[in-house]
């Protein structure tokens, strides 16, 4: 890993972020409403907790975590819009909120529930506008456009009235618009939220298209899982505003992904099965066996060689377990784990 | 001025949007025309019936009534859907959109919507006020004229100043309307008539604790050559330099309220 000192802004590192912290002060509601009214209590409520890391040039990270746990809080920190309470955070060796339009420049930002497209007009007015906004040249305008038109189908609606897009083509355009300025980063937040397979789809290979052509940086949330799995090379996973896991993808299902369920259908039913270390669930009158595969002990492979010694064995199912289930988990021990600090 | 283009396209796209709904724009912009029209009115048949008041003709009653109102609808082309109405920029999120962005925030919001509406009473304002100007002109010298705009520029930013003003109270207070409505329309309504006819506390809130008289009473003591007293004079002839300076409290006032929206203030 490179190291970043001094606050000298290192090609590599896009972001850098040093013990963020951001708190709300929020009042207690409680007592009568004179109480309320003059004699309010607050509560600081941390949002996100001594946070730290990196965000290499060209990666695509997603930030996953249940509602609440201090994503948007964070994306709101790196791009300018709120003010962490206390730590560090560069992106691209400027501090994104005293530097808040410059920054501006080098991000786009979709926020995925939110419009950025003038309601009533068609979205060739609002590029226009974005054209003026961030000084675009006349040139890498042209060529973005093509690219959008192609790549994100905008022709056809290039003169409707964005009321009367679909979520899907709206969610097209709000992308088009947060990048028709190259920015180097790009976040967003919940862009395939309330959209169809297809469409979804759709914004994803954009996503990686933008990244492979133009090592675009993309910070992604997302409740979707399939997002996350089939975009991002790294997740940082938070929750109670702390960074719970921080690895790479393929990382994740290796070091949390601990079993494996093997389904068997069998020729002929079997009414026991001795195996040691693996214990297994009959079906269907032994016609059909389901068995738990503890991978740090054991393997599939072992177990299918070991059956195959004792019966004939139809057909096999083999199932990991899905990202969206490790990360369940990860919830889930998370909130024991504290539950013991205390 | 880089600006003036951008505002230039936003408004040219704003009117394009507006068409969109060609009925609502124009009953817009004619229920403001009539509705300023019968204050006009009103004041006319007023006068009529007690010949003045407090020595106001109908033509005095137009200017004061008119620098009023006209700087009023100026400020409200730029600011007041957005930058008075900041309480609704900031539920609705778009304040966190104008963040992202390379330019700043209440020029942003200008841009954003165009207050067409203001447009009728303008009109009307203008046509009153020419038609007063003209009955009144042989009392009126060159220098008159030229204090006349800078009255009305003065009052202009003194309006913008109080929206900016008023609307950044929403960075500290969950929800603002009716304290601006009193605030800002029911005690600036008061200056619709001399200042004179008020008992003198009143005179004494409107021209140093929530100073509205500076947008058209003294400055009409001026024009009008009704001047009694050093004191109208001299805040007569300050009233559009205390414009500027409230704009510019207002500024730095709406730069703390969004330092603290952002949590980098207190």
């Amino acid at each position: 890993m490179i190291s970043v000192t001094g606050g000298i802004y290192m090609e590599q590192q896009l972001i850098n972020v040093k013990g963020l912290s951001r708190d709300y002060k929020i009042a207690k509601r409680e007592g009568g409403i004179l109480k309320f009214m003059f004699a309010r209590k607050f509560e600081m409520i941390n949002a996100v907790k001594d946070i730290n890391f990196s965000i290499s040039k060209g990666s695509l990270v997603g930030f996953v975590g249940p509602n609440g746990a201090g994503k948007s809080t964070t994306i709101k920190m790196l791009s300018g819009i709120l003010a962490p309470t206390s730590g560090n955070i560069t992106v691209m060796g400027n501090d994104p909120f005293k530097k808040r339009k410059q920054n501006a420049y080098h991000i786009g930002v979709v926020f995925g529930q939110r419009s950025q497209l003038w309601w009533d007009l068609p979205i060739s007015d609002t590029f226009k506008l974005l054209k003026k906004i961030y000084r675009i040249q006349d040139n890498v305008y042209a060529k973005n456009l093509d690219l959008f038109k192609e790549y994100l189908d905008l022709e056809s609606i290039w003169n409707q009235p964005v009321r009367q897009l679909s979520l899907g083509q709206r969610m097209r355009a709000e992308i088009a618009a947060s990048i028709l300025h190259n920015p180097e980063l790009l976040f967003l937040d919940e862009p395939t939220i309330g959209l169809d397979i297809v469409a979804k789809r759709q914004i994803r290979e954009f996503i990686l298209k933008l990244n492979r052509e133009y090592k675009t940086t993309v910070i992604l949330t997302s409740h979707d899982m399939k997002d996350i799995e089939e975009i991002c090379e790294r997740i940082i996973l938070i929750d109670k505003g702390v960074i719970v896991v921080d690895c790479p993808m393929t990382n994740l299902r290796d070091s949390y992904n601990k079993t494996s369920v093997v389904t068997v259908n069998l020729l002929a039913p079997i009414n026991e099965f001795d195996i040691p270390g693996v214990k297994g669930v009959p079906e269907l009158n032994g016609l059909k066996w389901s068995f738990v595969v503890d991978k740090t002990v054991s393997s599939a492979g072992h177990l299918l060689f070991e059956i195959s010694k004792i019966a004939e064995i139809a057909d096999i199912e083999i199932k990991e377990k899905a990202i969206e289930d490790i990360i369940h988990d990860i919830y889930l021990s998370n909130d024991s784990k504290i539950l013991i600090d205390q | 001025m880089e600006f003036l283009s951008i505002y230039g396209s936003y408004v040219k796209i704003f009117l394009k949007s507006r068409m969109e709904y060609r009925i609502s724009f124009f009953t817009g912009l004619t229920v403001n025309f009539y509705r300023y029209f019968i204050s006009y009115i009103t004041f006319w048949a007023l006068v009529q019936r007690f010949n003045s008041i407090e020595g106001w003709s109908f033509e005095e009653m137009t200017l004061l009534y008119g620098l009023n109102v006209v700087t009023y609808a100026i400020a409200g082309i730029f600011f007041w859907y957005t930058v008075y109405h900041l309480e609704n920029e900031i539920t609705s999120g778009n304040l966190d959109s104008y963040l992202i962005r390379p330019m700043g925030v209440i020029k942003q919001m200008m841009c954003r919507r165009f207050g067409d509406t203001f447009l009728g009473q303008i009109l009307v304002t203008i046509i009153f006020m020419i038609l007063a100007i003209y009955k009144i002109n042989y009392r009126m010298t060159f220098f008159s004229y030229i204090y006349l705009v800078f009255t009305i520029i003065g009052g202009i930013f003194f309006q913008a100043g109080a929206m900016i003003i008023l609307g950044s109270l929403s960075f500290w207070l969950l929800r603002t309307d009716s304290l601006s409505v009193t605030l800002y329309y029911d005690i600036r309504s008061m200056i619709q008539y001399p200042l004179t006819i008020f008992p003198t506390y009143i005179g004494f809130i409107l021209t140093f604790i929530l100073p509205y008289a500076i947008i058209n009473y003294y400055p009409s003591l001026i024009i009008l050559m009704k001047v009694q007293t050093c004191s109208d004079l001299i805040i007569g002839l300050l009233s559009p330099l205390i414009g500027v300076m409230i704009f510019a409290l207002s500024i730095f006032i709406f730069n703390r309220g969004l330092r603290r929206y952002s949590g980098s203030g207190s």
